[in-house]
């Protein structure tokens, strides 16, 4: 009888990393957007809260057609009681991972005792016990374009080349209206740029949040006219080092007749 | 007895079955864990990497061979000669990649052989998607592995480095503003007739009339273009701060050059021709000996965009002040016109190209001066874009 189990057993690990591998690498080696939750870091065992599930990143990866698709990595970390969990599920691009904890999902590996992760540049580990699963992340822009040579493809793995493993043809895109690049008080990238996924062209926004690095948007439109971002005058060119976003506030400015204002924290022409 | 017998059976009979079965359960395991196994190993290898380089050289460097207009060159939807042939074209271009990966050039072998792998286009169903980058489907033969790739169509730009630039030909102006925290990218030529043909039609070929600047487009059309290749169409202070020579910004002063390529002209070189000079300004002198194309490399301005003075007429928005929209500076103009210097704008409404719809008013100066309007074309215009 013991033969029968150890044999079952066997099947059902190896069918069940196999599965896991397979899927996610189709979609995870074509990832551009890994959101870590803040809670979590990387190379940092996961041990606390025990037996809840956590939501511990979130991946957005390109179909075959390079549309976007979002999976929600989610863990339950073992105690006493319950066996360690870490499960997949996919949600629409908006939707929000800690909402999606309690999602049944297919892909999945049960009676984990130990989870991390290690996310460096273009590749992401996942640490299961003592096995090790590893994606290069192809289509992650690894830093900002900023050198005199440099032609302006988007900074992937390989310069303006994206990849897809994935079969899949069913993603959407994002949409005029969408930001695509944003930064926090720091001026630390809050939106990792995303900006070539956009419909269309781009527009940067002065935000009170960060002096010197612009909110974007997926917009076609021209800066300084009516109801249209300010255009960009910038720290440096103005002398300015006051709050930013004050109505007739000096860093940016509009076309003729319109003036600026400060609206949802955003220098606006009106 | 009969239970015994029975219980004896049935374990006897399960164990036939399982060993029979698990062979097959087995194998059907370890090929399912192969095959993920191949794809991590693939996404790892050498050779996929190497794949990768090998599509990157032939998309960004094109014709690095040197290949095209000669024997070699055997693609029915690329001329082998054409007018202003210049390898430039065939960075970046779709129908360049077609070709090649069709067999069109016997000498490259349109299949990507790596160290352990073999890569196979799907050349049927070569597609242009969103900003009008090339999609192509590809197989990697020993693991059966099946795989896109997006190549994105940004061969022809210049960065904008941050600095602090002003608009118009004011050395004092108030039009003053930076670039820094921004990554603004220029095209370095005109949008030829082949790209608006692309995009147009997405027909896989060129002809002889591709390579000139695309000329009849409305503004509104020209901005239509940019935007589906994910761009704006070119500012006039970006194209201001791309062509003057570059200064420092010091206590309010801007220093602005008359030309692009020096900071001063030479005695006479704004008021006598001179042949030698077209490569810096093609003017209507230079039309006597040579032809203008989208790719000539002529008046190169110190980020490296080309046509900075002379050549074609070119478009653009402006957001300091709206009329002042036109580069008159071409062909059409002579060396020692007004409109012959950085700077000096007209006013283009944009809907058409009747006489009406163009103010030969210089706009900060106030100075009229026509140009050979019966035998204007139209207007050029290239894009630009924020990274």
């Amino acid at each position: 009888m013991h033969v029968y189990k150890i044999i079952f057993l066997f099947i059902i690990c190896t069918n069940v990393y196999a599965d896991f591998m397979q899927t996610t690498h189709k979609r995870w080696s074509s990832a551009f957007e890994i959101k870590v939750d803040s809670h979590f870091s990387s190379g940092v065992p996961i041990k606390e809260p025990k037996g809840t599930y956590q939501s511990i990143m979130e991946i957005k990866y390109l179909d075959r057609n390079f549309q976007i698709h979002k999976d929600c990595v989610l863990y339950r970390v073992p105690n006493e009681k319950l066996q360690g969990e870490l499960k997949v599920v996919e949600v629409g691009v908006k939707e929000v991972c800690r909402d999606k904890i309690l999602e049944p999902s297919n892909i999945k590996i049960m009676k984990i005792f130990n989870f991390g992760f290690k996310l460096k540049k273009q590749k992401l580990d996942l640490l299961i016990d003592t096995k090790t699963i590893s994606y290069t992340l192809y289509n992650l822009e690894n830093s900002q374009p900023s050198t005199l040579y440099d032609s302006g493809e988007t900074k992937t793995a390989y310069p303006g080349i994206f990849i897809s493993f994935n079969n899949k043809a069913n993603g959407v895109n994002l949409l005029y209206g969408d930001i695509c690049f944003d930064v926090d008080e720091q001026c630390n990238p809050i939106q990792r740029n995303i900006c070539h996924l956009c419909p269309g062209s781009v527009i940067e926004v002065i935000t009170d949040k960060c002096p010197s690095m612009y909110r974007r948007y997926c917009k076609d439109s021209i800066c300084g006219d009516k109801g249209q971002a300010a255009c960009i005058r910038g720290i440096k060119a103005s002398g300015y080092t006051g709050p930013i976003c004050i109505p007739g506030s000096p860093v940016g400015f509009c076309q003729k007749p319109y003036k600026v204002f400060c609206e949802n924290g955003e220098l606006i022409c009106r | 007895m009969i239970n015994i017998s029975r219980n004896s059976i049935s374990k006897f009979l399960a164990f036939v079955v399982v060993i029979l079965v698990l062979p097959g359960v087995i194998y059907y395991f370890y090929t399912k864990s192969d095959q993920a196994y191949e794809l991590q190993k693939l996404s790892f290898d050498q050779g996929f990497s190497e794949f990768l380089t090998q599509l990157n050289k032939r998309w960004r460097y094109g014709d690095i061979e040197g290949h095209w207009g000669t024997n070699n060159f055997k693609c029915s939807d690329i001329p082998r000669s054409i007018e202003g042939m210049n390898p430039e074209v065939l960075k970046c271009n779709p129908v360049y990649i077609n070709c090649w990966l069709t067999g069109g050039i016997p000498k490259l072998d349109p299949i990507i052989k790596t160290k352990n792998h073999v890569f196979h286009a799907d050349t049927k169903n070569l597609s242009i998607i969103n900003h009008g980058d090339l999609k192509i489907d590809f197989v990697e033969k020993t693991t059966n592995t099946k795989f896109s790739v997006r190549l994105e169509r940004n061969c022809h730009q210049a960065f904008l480095p941050e600095k602090v630039y002003s608009s118009g030909p004011d050395a004092s102006s108030l039009d003053v503003w930076d670039n820094y925290g921004r990554k603004i990218f220029v095209d370095k030529f005109y949008v030829s007739n082949f790209d608006v043909k692309f995009w147009k039609t997405k027909e896989f070929s060129i002809n002889s009339n591709d390579l000139k600047p695309a000329l009849n487009l409305t503004k509104a059309e020209q901005q239509e273009y940019c935007q589906y290749r994910g761009k704006k169409l070119l500012q006039n202070h970006i194209f201001e701060a791309s062509t003057f020579f570059p200064s420092v910004y010091k206590k309010g002063y801007l220093f602005k050059s008359k030309i692009p390529w020096a900071k001063i002209p030479k005695v006479n070189e704004l008021i006598t021709f001179s042949k030698k000079n077209c490569v810096k300004n093609f003017t209507k002198e230079c039309l006597v000996d040579q032809k203008l194309n989208s790719f000539s490399n002529l008046s190169t301005s110190w980020i490296g965009i080309y046509h900075s003075l002379g050549s074609e007429l070119e478009s653009f928005d402006n957001i300091f002040h709206k009329a002042a929209n036109l580069k008159v500076s071409s062909k059409y103009t002579s060396i020692s016109s007004l409109w012959n210097m950085n700077s000096k704008r007209a006013t283009w409404s944009g809907q058409s190209y009747d006489r009406d719809s163009f103010n030969f008013t210089e706009f900060y100066s106030g100075e009229v001066e026509d140009i050979m309007f019966e035998q204007l074309k139209g207007v050029a215009f290239r894009c630009m874009s924020i990274k």
